[in-house]
C-alpha cells in the first residue's frame, strides 16, 4: 500500500495545537481545589533511616498532609517486575523493586523519604526544610567489579548479593574458533549513557471524583494502558474506574515508560486520601534524581579472525550498572548483548554478563536501550582488527556482512521481547556502499590532505549496525466511520511527539480512501481504548499503526459489504473514492462513508443475524518477533590537537526502517535521534562521586547538544520491507543514536592518527581527549592502514 | 505569612492588576495565576529556554525572573501569536509546513526568541539563525528543521518568491526493494 | 573533595594551637558561622548558615571531633554537617612548625563528601568556594589572633565577649558587629573545610556561656559577585578583578 498518504510527508495535524501554546500537557492541569507535591529525598546513596520527623513541617501554614512510609500502610509496597527475565538457560536473576516512599533504608540519593502537600508547590518546598530526617550513612556501592567483591556492602540485605544478574548466551564455540583465528583483538571498554533530558519533567496529577467513584490521572507517561491497570489493582479499584490520560507529553526517550514510580502511585493515593485533586511536578534537579537513566557497562572482549578479516568468533563479557533496583529486568543488558552482533555473520558467539546494583538511580531503557554499548564493543573490534590486518574500516564491515540470501538468520540466542534473535530481513552491503558515497569517501584523503595544510584536522568514520524494532506483544486500534463522515481512530499507544496522530491517520486514511484531514485519531486515554502495551523500543508506528490498518481495513470489508447491498451490486463492483463507496462501473451511483454510518446503525427494522451495526472494526496486532531495521552511519569530524575540542562536520545516515509511512517524520526522527547520540558520544556525561553523589545535576553542567553542536544529517532511506506486518513496517524512533559513539571513536582516532591513541570509552569529553593526547607517543601520520587502504 | 506585593502587568495586550508573593516566579505567575500554560518549564535555572517570553519586548527567561520585576512592563506570550489554531501566525506557519517541532514542549520559548531575532534580521543568514537559536535547547528535532522553519518564515515573510515555499523531504528513497 | 594548603600566622606556635581551639576565635574566623559551642572534651556543635552560588543559604548543624592531639604540633579532626541542602561528612589534618621568627605555618589537609543538593551544582563551583572561603577563613583567623595577641600583650580590657563590636582600627573582625550586620545572609562554604574551625576545649573557661552562645547576626548581603564589601571588612589593598576581592567574607 503506498500512494495518496502512506509514503508521503504529509503536515501533522497536532502542529497547531502545539504551536499555539494551547496542548495540554500535564503540569498545564489545573483543577479547583488542587494540592501540590514536593518530595524529600535521601541526600545520602546508601543510609539507615532511623526517624523522619516531619512535626515541624505539619505545623507550617499551608501545608496539608505529610506521608512516610509508616502513613502509607498497607498501600506500602515494593513495585512490580514489569519485565520479568527472558527464559535463558542457567540465567541468575535477583528481583528488587522500588518502593513509593524509603522505610528503613535508603538506596540512592534522591530516593523519596517523605511526601509533603500544599496549597502551592513553594510551600510543599519551604516545608521540606521542616523535616528532620535521621539516616545513618553506609558504605556506598559504586564500582562494579567491586560490587560483588566480598568486602562490598549489600544493598539488598535479603538476596545477600549485590549481583542481579548473570546471564549467558552462546552459539557455536569460540575457544574453538580461536584457535583456528589468524588475528585476535582483545580490549577492555567503556560505555557510558546518560539522562534521558527530555525538555518536559515528570508530572503526575489526580482526581478522585468520590461521587462518581472515578479516578482520573494525568500521567507523562508512555504507557498509559498499564499504568491504569496497575493503578487500579493498588488502589483496590477497577479498571473501569481509573481513567489514565497522556496528553501532549514533552518527549519521553524511555524513562517515562518506567512504570510505578513513587510518584506515580502516591499522587492518586493522595488524591483519594485528602479528597482534593493532587499533581506533583518533577523540577529539573530532582529529573536529574528521580528519574531513571542509563549508564555504564564495563565490556572485556575479544574478536578472533581470519587472515581475510572474516569474523570467527567474539567472547564478550560485561558488567552492567542496573542501579539500585532492576524492575525493568535485563531489557537493557540484553540489547547490549544482542546488538552486539549487528549485521554481520558471527560463527561461534560467547556472550556473557553480569548485572550489578549500585547505589545510584535505577536503569530502564533511554532511546537505543543498551544497544549503543553492544554497537560500540562491536564496531571497535572491527576497527582494531582492521588496522591489524591492513583493510580499511569499509571494506572489513563488507566481508562480514549476512548476505542477502541468508535471511532470516538464525543467531540462536535470545532477544529482549523472550525470542530467538532472528533477523527478518536486511541487505546491508548497499547501504554502506550508499554512505559511502554520500559522505565522499573515496575522496576524503585529499579532502583530508588539503585541510592539513591549513592546519585543520579532519577524521572520518563509517559504522553499521542492526536495530531489532517493532516487537510484541501487541497494539490494538478501533476505527470508526461517524455519521459527519469523519473517521475516527482510537488506540492505546501514547504519543510523545513521534507524529503519532499523524501517522496513524494516514494509515486510515489511505485504507479508507477518505482525506487525512478527516481522520480523527485518539491516543494516550484509557477510556479511548482499552487494551495495548506503550511506546518503546522502536514499535510505536509499526505495531500500533499495523493493528490501525488491520481494522481500517477490516472497516473497509465492512464498507463494501454494506455498499453493496445498499447500492445492490456485487461487492466485487464496489470501490472506495474520497469519502464515497461507488459503483465501479456507474460511479455517479454511491453512499458518502457518513450516510453509511448511519444506515448501517438503524434505528428501526429487521438486519440480518449476526449483524453489528456502524461502521467501526477493532483490531489487534501481535508480531511474533519484531522486525529488523538497520542503518550505516559516517561521519567526519574536525578536532583541534592543542584544544582537544572536536566537532561534528558531516553526518551521514543511510537507514533501512521498511515502508515510511511519512518520510518527514522519519527524518525528524533520525535527525532528533543523532543529536542524541552526539549528546551521548561527547557532550553528556553523569558525573558520580565514589559515594553515589551525582555532581551535575543542572543543565549548566549536563550538557546538551545545542544547534550549533549537531550538523544537518544527510539521509538516504532504504525500504527491505518487513515480512512480519502488512505494511511492511520497521522501527526507526532509536536509528539514529544507537551508532554514533561507535562512529565519532573511529573518526577521532583518524583526525589523531599521528597520535597512537585509542578510543575505547564513550563519552569523551575535551579534558580526557587533552590528557590521552597529552600522553599519547607520536607516530608518522597516516601509518594507520585504515585511513589509506580506501577500497 | 508571606507579604503581597500588588502589581500591574500587561500581558498580550491585556491589564492584569495582581497581588504577588515576592518570590513568585514570573513563569508561574504566567502558567498558574493567569493560566496562560503555553510558557513551558524545562530547567528553572535558565538554560533551556523553554520558557521565553517577551517583556517589553526583549526575550527574557521567565524562570529567572520575578513576577514583581515585570511590574509595569509589558509582557507577551506564546499565545499572543496567533488568532486562533486555524490561523497561525506565519512563523508558526512555517514551523509547522518544516516540521520544526516533534513534541512541541519547547517550541513556544524558541519562537518567542524568534519573533524579535527575525524583527531585528528579516534576512537571515542559516548561521546566524544557528546562533540566534543556540540558547535553547531541543531534545526531540536535532534543530535541523527548526533553522529550515525559521528560514523559511523569513523566505516568505520577503513576500518574494519563496512566498509560497514548501519544504521537500531531504531524504532520498532508494526505492523499495522486495524481499 | 580535597582541600589543603598552608597559612602562616604572625604568632607563636603554641599561641596558635591555643586559639585554634578556641570556640570563640573560631566563630568569628569561620565564614557564617552563628554559633559554636563545646559539647566536651574536643568536640564541639554549631551552626552555620551557608549557600553556594545559586544554590540558596540555610542553616547547617555542624558537628566536629578532635582527636589524635599532639600538642603543639598536630591534630585531626572529624567534621560532620548537615542541613536543607545538603551534607557533607569528612575529616582533616593540621599541622604547626615554627616559621621564622614568632611566626607559625599551619599545613592543613581536609578530605570531603559532598552530597545533597549542593552537591548536584558542581564539584568545580564547590572546589573553588572551599578554596577561597578556606583563605578568607584563615585570613580572618590571623586578623583575630594577632589582635587578642596585641591587646592581651597590651594588657587592654577589650573584651571579646559575646555580641559586641570587636572593631579595632576601622577593622572589623568576622561578622561580630552589629554595625554591618543586617538580615541578609552570608554565603559560605560547607564550614567542614575551614580547617582553622578547629575548635578546642575551652581551656581559659572564660565566661564560657557567654562565648557559647554567640549568636552572630548575618551580614546584609546576598552574597553575589557585585556585592560591595559591608563596611569595616578588610579588603584587599590591590584591586584585582577577581571574584575574591569583591565579595565579604564567606562570600562565594
Amino acid at each position: 500500500m503506498s500512494g495518496r498518504y502512506v509514503g508521503q510527508s504529509v503536515s501533522r495535524n497536532e502542529d497547531a495545537r502545539l504551536l499555539t501554546g494551547h496542548a495540554l500537557f500535564v503540569d498545564d492541569v489545573r483543577l479547583e481545589g488542587m494540592l501540590h507535591v514536593a518530595f524529600v529525598r535521601s541526600d545520602h546513596a546508601h543510609a539507615i533511616l532511623h526517624s523522619v520527623d516531619v512535626s515541624a513541617a505539619l505545623e507550617r501554614p499551608g501545608v496539608v498532609a505529610v506521608y512516610t512510609a509508616a502513613d502509607l500502610g498497607d498501600y506500602w509496597r515494593p513495585g512490580p517486575l514489569l519485565v520479568p527475565p527472558p527464559p535463558i538457560e542457567g540465567i541468575v536473576f535477583n528481583q528488587a523493586t522500588q518502593v513509593p516512599l524509603a522505610k528503613d533504608r535508603v538506596r540512592h540519593a534522591g530516593e523519596p523519604i517523605a511526601m509533603v502537600v500544599a496549597e502551592s508547590r513553594y510551600i510543599a518546598e519551604d516545608a521540606l526544610a521542616d523535616i528532620v530526617v535521621d539516616a545513618e550513612p553506609l558504605e556506598v556501592v559504586a564500582d562494579l567489579e567491586a560490587a560483588l567483591g566480598p568486602d562490598a556492602p549489600i544493598i539488598h540485605p535479603q538476596l545477600g548479593t549485590n549481583l542481579a544478574a548473570h546471564v549467558v548466551q552462546r552459539h557455536g564455540d569460540y575457544a574453538a574458533a580461536k584457535e583456528r583465528a589468524a588475528v585476535v583483538v582483545s580490549r577492555r571498554f567503556h560505555y557510558d549513557r546518560g539522562a534521558s533530558a527530555a525538555i518536559e519533567n515528570r508530572a503526575v496529577a489526580a482526581r478522585w471524583d468520590a461521587q462518581a467513584q472515578e479516578m482520573t490521572i494525568w500521567d507523562t507517561t508512555q504507557a498509559p494502558i498499564p499504568i491504569r491497570n496497575g493503578l487500579a489493582a493498588m488502589l483496590g479499584l477497577m479498571q473501569s474506574q481509573v481513567r489514565v490520560v497522556a496528553p501532549f507529553v514533552g518527549g519521553g526517550f524511555g524513562p517515562k515508560i518506567m512504570m510505578f514510580y513513587p510518584e506515580e502511585v502516591l499522587v492518586p493515593w493522595a488524591a483519594m486520601k485528602l479528597g482534593r485533586p493532587v499533581k506533583w511536578t518533577e523540577d529539573r534537579q530532582e529529573n536529574f534524581y528521580a528519574t531513571t537513566q542509563e549508564r555504564g557497562q564495563v565490556h572485556d572482549a575479544e574478536m578472533a579472525l581470519d587472515a581475510d578479516g572474516r569474523i570467527l568468533g567474539i567472547q564478550d563479557s560485561f558488567f552492567h550498572d542496573t542501579g539500585a533496583y532492576d524492575p525493568y529486568g535485563l531489557t537493557v543488558p540484553i540489547n547490549s548483548q544482542c546488538t552486539l552482533l549487528g549485521p554481520y555473520d558471527v560463527p561461534s558467539y560467547e556472550a556473557e554478563f553480569r548485572a550489578v546494583f549500585t547505589n545510584r538511580i535505577t536503569v530502564t531503557p533511554v532511546r537505543g536501550a543498551g544497544r549503543q554499548h553492544g554497537v560500540f564493543v562491536m564496531e571497535r573490534l572491527l576497527d582494531l582488527a582492521a588496522r591489524e590486518i591492513g583493510i580499511s574500516a569499509a571494506e572489513i564491515r563488507r566481508r562480514n556482512y549476512i548476505v542477502q540470501d541468508d535471511f532470516p538468520h538464525d543467531h540462536k540466542i535470545l532477544f529482549q521481547d523472550f525470542q530467538p534473535l532472528v533477523y527478518d530481513s536486511g541487505n546491508y552491503r548497499p547501504a554502506l556502499e550508499t554512505a559511502l558515497e554520500l559522505i565522499r569517501w573515496d575522496a576524503f584523503p585529499a579532502e583530508k590532505a588539503a585541510a592539513a595544510a591549513e592546519g585543520r584536522r579532519l577524521g572520518i568514520g563509517i559504522v553499521s549496525y542492526v536495530e531489532g524494532t517493532g516487537i510484541g506483544p501487541y497494539e490494538g486500534a478501533r476505527v470508526t466511520v461517524e455519521p459527519n463522515g469523519r473517521v475516527r481512530v482510537a488506540t492505546g499507544l501514547g504519543t510523545q511527539g513521534q507524529g503519532h496522530y499523524t501517522a496513524f491517520a494516514q494509515i486510515v486514511a489511505e485504507a479508507l480512501d477518505v482525506d487525512v484531514e478527516n481522520v480523527n485519531v485518539v491516543t494516550g486515554d484509557t477510556r479511548e481504548f482499552n487494551w495495548g502495551t506503550g511506546t518503546f523500543a522502536s514499535r510505536g508506528a509499526v505495531v500500533a499503526g499495523s493493528a490501525c490498518h488491520a481494522a481500517a481495513v477490516k472497516v473497509r470489508e465492512k464498507v463494501i459489504e454494506v455498499s453493496a447491498r445498499i447500492l445492490n451490486v456485487n461487492e466485487g463492483e464496489i470501490e472506495l473514492s474520497n469519502g464515497t463507496a461507488r459503483v465501479r462501473s456507474n460511479p455517479g451511483h454511491s453512499i458518502t462513508l457518513g450516510d453509511l454510518a448511519m444506515r448501517a446503525n438503524p434505528l428501526r427494522g429487521g438486519v440480518t443475524p449476526g449483524t453489528e451495526p456502524g461502521l467501526e472494526c477493532t483490531a489487534y496486532f501481535g508480531p511474533d518477533r519484531g522486525s529488523t531495521a538497520s542503518g550505516v552511519h559516517a561521519v567526519v569530524v574536525e578536532v583541534d590537537a592543542e584544544t582537544a575540542m572536536a566537532r561534528f562536520l558531516r553526518y551521514v545516515v543511510v537507514h533501512d526502517c521498511g515502508k515510511l509511512i511519512n518520510p518527514m517524520l522519519v527524518e525528524g526522527q533520525v535527525q532528533g535521534g543523532v543529536a542524541q547520540g552526539i549528546g551521548n558520544a561527547w557532550f553528556e556525561k553523569l558525573v558520580y562521586d565514589d559515594n553515589g553523589q551525582l555532581m551535575n545535576a543542572s543543565f549548566a553542567d549536563y550538557l546538551l547538544p545545542t544547534s550549533l553542536d549537531v550538523p544537518d544529517v544527510s539521509m538516504s532511506h532504504r525500504e527491505t520491507p518487513a515480512p512480519m506486518n502488512t505494511l511492511g513496517l520497521k522501527g526507526v524512533g532509536e536509528a539514529g543514536c544507537i551508532p554514533t559513539g561507535a562512529a565519532f571513536a573511529q573518526a577521532l582516532e583518524d583526525a589523531l592518527s599521528d597520535y597512537d591513541i585509542e578510543v575505547t570509552e564513550i563519552p569523551l569529553s575535551p579534558n580526557q581527549l587533552f590528557e590521552m593526547l597529552r600522553h599519547a607517543p607520536r607516530r608518522a601520520a597516516n601509518t594507520n592502514p585504515g585511513t589509506e587502504a580506501r577500497a | 505569612m508571606p507579604s503581597s506585593v500588588p502589581i500591574s502587568v500587561s500581558v498580550n495586550g491585556r491589564a492584569y492588576e495582581h497581588e504577588v508573593e515576592a518570590r513568585l516566579l514570573l513563569s508561574d505567575f504566567l502558567r498558574q495565576d493567569l493560566g496562560l500554560t503555553g510558557t513551558h518549564v524545562g530547567c528553572e535555572h535558565g538554560v533551556c529556554g523553554a520558557c521565553t517570553v517577551l517583556m517589553d519586548g526583549e526575550p527574557v527567561r521567565s524562570c529567572l525572573l520575578f513576577a514583581v520585576q515585570a511590574d509595569g512592563a509589558e509582557v507577551r506570550t506564546v499565545e499572543s501569536l496567533a488568532a486562533s489554531e486555524d490561523d497561525l501566525h506565519p512563523l508558526q506557519a512555517a514551523f509547522r509546513d518544516a516540521h520544526g517541532l516533534q513534541c512541541g514542549f519547547c517550541t513556544p520559548g524558541i519562537l518567542m526568541t524568534m519573533i524579535p531575532f527575525l524583527e531585528q534580521n528579516p534576512h537571515p543568514t542559516e548561521d546566524e539563525v544557528r546562533l540566534g537559536i543556540s540558547g535553547n535547547l531541543c531534545r526531540c528535532t536535532g534543530y535541523a528543521n527548526i533553522v529550515r522553519a525559521v528560514m523559511l518564515a523569513a523566505e516568505r515573510g520577503r513576500g518574494g518568491p519563496g512566498a509560497d515555499a514548501t519544504i521537500e523531504p531531504r531524504g532520498v528513497p532508494a526505492g523499495a526493494e522486495a524481499h | 573533595m580535597i582541600v589543603d594548603g598552608e597559612f602562616t600566622f604572625s604568632a607563636p606556635r603554641h599561641s596558635v594551637w591555643t586559639l585554634l581551639q578556641d570556640p570563640d576565635v573560631l566563630v568569628k574566623a569561620m565564614p557564617g558561622a552563628q554559633r559554636l559551642i563545646t559539647t566536651g572534651d574536643g568536640t564541639y556543635e554549631g551552626t552555620v548558615r551557608i549557600g553556594v552560588g545559586p544554590v540558596t543559604a540555610a542553616q547547617w548543624t555542624l558537628f566536629v571531633a578532635l582527636h589524635d592531639r599532639d600538642e603543639p604540633k598536630r591534630y585531626m579532626m572529624k567534621v560532620d554537617t548537615k542541613g536543607p541542602l545538603g551534607f557533607t561528612r569528612g575529616s582533616a589534618s593540621v599541622e604547626l612548625s615554627d616559621e621564622g621568627e614568632g611566626g607559625t605555618t599551619m599545613r592543613y589537609h581536609a578530605d570531603l563528601q559532598i552530597g545533597g543538593k549542593v552537591a548536584g551544582i558542581g564539584q568545580r563551583l564547590l572546589d573553588q568556594v572551599a578554596k577561597q572561603l578556606t583563605r578568607k577563613g584563615l585570613e580572618a583567623l590571623s586578623r583575630e589572633m594577632e589582635l587578642r595577641l596585641k591587646l592581651s600583650l597590651g594588657g587592654a580590657s577589650a573584651s571579646f565577649a559575646v555580641g559586641t563590636s570587636a572593631v579595632v582600627d576601622g577593622e572589623l573582625v568576622g561578622a561580630a558587629d552589629g554595625d554591618a550586620v543586617d538580615d541578609a545572609e552570608i554565603q559560605n562554604p560547607e564550614s567542614g573545610d575551614a580547617p582553622e574551625s578547629a575548635t578546642a576545649s575551652s581551656a581559659d573557661g572564660d565566661a564560657a556561656g557567654d562565648t557559647a552562645a554567640h549568636p552572630v547576626e548575618p551580614l546584609a548581603e546576598v552574597a553575589s559577585p557585585d556585592s560591595p564589601l559591608p563596611p569595616g571588612l578588610a579588603s584587599d589593598p590591590a584591586p584585582v578583578d577577581d571574584l575574591d576581592s569583591r565579595l565579604p567574607p564567606g562570600t562565594v
